[in-house]
């Protein structure tokens, strides 16, 4: 179907965690303006905006406003706002992949910026992740964010029959990965007992398992194979793909399997690679369940074996399949609805060896994304 | 909100659990919804009442609340229980009227529909079932 190849050709991202008196739009000018200066274009090479739809300063025309507001409109052949949750970002990069291959457009901004933490209070940031539960089957019964992954937990220890505190090696590897990553939020040591020792937010899930809410933004150039900087950027896309199986876990009836399975095998198969060919996994982790779950569903170990799998180095640096080099969601930031474009620009930084915890030779990554409660699905293979 | 979903909770108010089933492909499915999701069809679809018995397919508790009606009753569980193959409701476990303490649940139990009026309005919830067979 591709008529051109296209590649990311530049990427910027912001500081990441507090950012008291920094508005999201001050963040979409920051990263904009970076992100075609790594290109080696300005805006006015630009001809396609795909953003995600913040939580904290968005409009209902999300991509339009940014590209009136960065003074870009009258160039665009296409705006898209992306509202798939933590899917977003992901989606509208293979979006955007599409756009220039087919020469529907030149060069197309992916735009992913919010400020939940310091843009407004934030018991309003979490009233708005509750809003997000459905309003007759989900709300009436006090049903939260964390209490919808906390059901997936629940679930899968017993499915499992593992220990109530198996998964706290996650936000543990996690934290070790970002120690050596200075544009991590969290960076001091954690231990599981540290985790286990938290507070519980919603059992079994506690609160050192959920991901802190921040502020944050970044944007990727996806431009003709070649045309970018001396910097050389030059990351193709082999494959991406959606994957659904619910919205609402009101919904889900068996809470076994999510749409993460097919996007993830749709993706793979698509690109011709399989787990042993993956050289680093950038991977949505919301949760320390969240991660547990794709492990298995993308099959990078067997079912019920993430906990051992992650607590015996199976995702570290020097692992059989290193995740999440930059700390994830959990210890680099969770950024509203920006989240998960940090995880393709840790992808991008990888595969042109640069990242602070580099994969020595890294060539081929493997992401994914999910919104919701792992509702929508996006996985997407990356090649530098 | 959907006329299934406003259907469905005027006969919680009566006090009256209902779930559909489709005299097709037998599938009895909650959410209740336009039609059968399974072989989508819209004719075939009754409201069945049900007897509220069903087993707990998840449960989480809840130690911090956004919903200001829940605030008083921190710490609180939400469980997930299965009406029937494939048919499973979101719900919250509570104790059983009169009895000082229950158990924690596990997956499994077995539970009976009981309602509470919460924010002015009847919600269906659920207890767990004195009579628990040994296992």
């Amino acid at each position: 179907m591709s008529t051109r190849e296209a590649a990311v050709i530049g990427i910027a991202e912001s500081e990441v965690g507090r950012l008291p008196g920094v508005t999201t739009l001050d963040l979409t000018a920051q990263v904009a303006s970076a992100a075609v200066a790594d290109a080696g274009l300005d805006l006015g090479d630009l001809d396609g905006l795909i953003t995600t739809v913040p939580i904290v300063g968005g409009f209902p025309r999300h991509a339009v406003a940014v590209a009136e507001y960065l003074g870009i409109a009258e160039q665009m052949r296409h705006c898209q706002s992306v509202s798939l949750g933590g899917a977003s970002a992901l989606a509208g990069l293979v979006d955007a992949f599409r756009l220039v291959r087919t020469g529907a457009c030149r060069a197309v901004m992916v735009l992913a910026a919010d400020t939940p933490r310091s843009g407004q209070d934030r018991s309003a940031s979490v009233s708005a992740f509750s809003a997000m539960r459905h309003a007759a089957w989900e709300q009436p019964f006090g049903m939260l964010n964390a209490s919808a992954y906390a059901l997936l937990a629940q679930a899968y220890l017993h499915r499992f029959g593992l220990d109530p505190d198996a998964l706290a090696a996650i936000p543990v590897s996690m934290r070790e990965h970002a120690v050596g990553n200075p544009r991590a939020s969290y960076r001091d040591p954690l231990s599981t007992s540290d985790v286990t020792a938290s507070r519980l937010v919603s059992s079994p899930l506690h609160l050192l398992e959920c991901s802190p809410i921040s502020d944050g933004a970044a944007a990727l150039i996806i431009g003709r194979a070649g045309s970018g900087s001396a910097a050389g950027r030059n990351v193709g896309l082999l494959s991406g793909a959606q994957g659904y199986v619910y919205d609402h876990v009101a919904y889900a009836g068996d809470l076994s399997r999510t749409g993460c399975r097919l996007s993830s095998r749709r993706a793979m198969e698509e690109a011709a690679v399989g787990v042993d060919d993956v050289d680093v996994a950038l991977l949505y982790d919301s949760y320390s369940i969240t991660l547990a779950l794709e492990l298995e569903e993308i099959g990078i170990c067997p079912p019920g074996q993430a906990p051992d799998f992650v607590a015996s180095g199976g995702i570290s640096l020097q692992g059989p399949m290193p995740t999440n080099t930059h700390g994830g969601l959990l210890s680099h930031a969770h950024c509203g609805y920006a989240a998960g474009i940090h995880h393709i620009t840790e992808a991008v930084r990888q595969l042109t060896g640069e990242a602070a915890n580099q994969v020595a030779g890294a060539r081929i990554a493997l992401l994914h994304a999910e919104g919701g409660i792992l509702s929508a699905n996006c996985t997407a293979v990356l090649a530098g | 909100m959907d006329a299934a979903a406003a259907y469905w909770w005027e006969a919680i108010r009566e006090k009256r659990l209902l779930v559909q089933r489709c005299t097709s492909c037998s599938l009895v499915q909650h959410p209740p919804g336009p039609w059968c999701r399974r072989c989508r069809s819209a004719t075939t679809l009754e409201w069945t009442p049900h007897p509220g018995t069903g087993r707990i397919v998840s449960f989480t508790e809840v130690f911090r609340t956004t919903y200001p009606e829940f605030q008083s009753e921190l710490p609180y569980w939400i469980v997930m229980i299965e009406l029937a193959p494939g048919a499973v409701m979101v719900s919250n476990l509570v104790r059983a009227d009169g009895e000082a303490g229950n158990r924690a649940p596990r997956i499994g139990d077995a539970v009976e529909l009981a309602y509470r009026e919460r924010g002015g309005t009847t919600v269906p919830v659920f207890a767990l079932a004195e009579q628990e067979p040994a296992r």
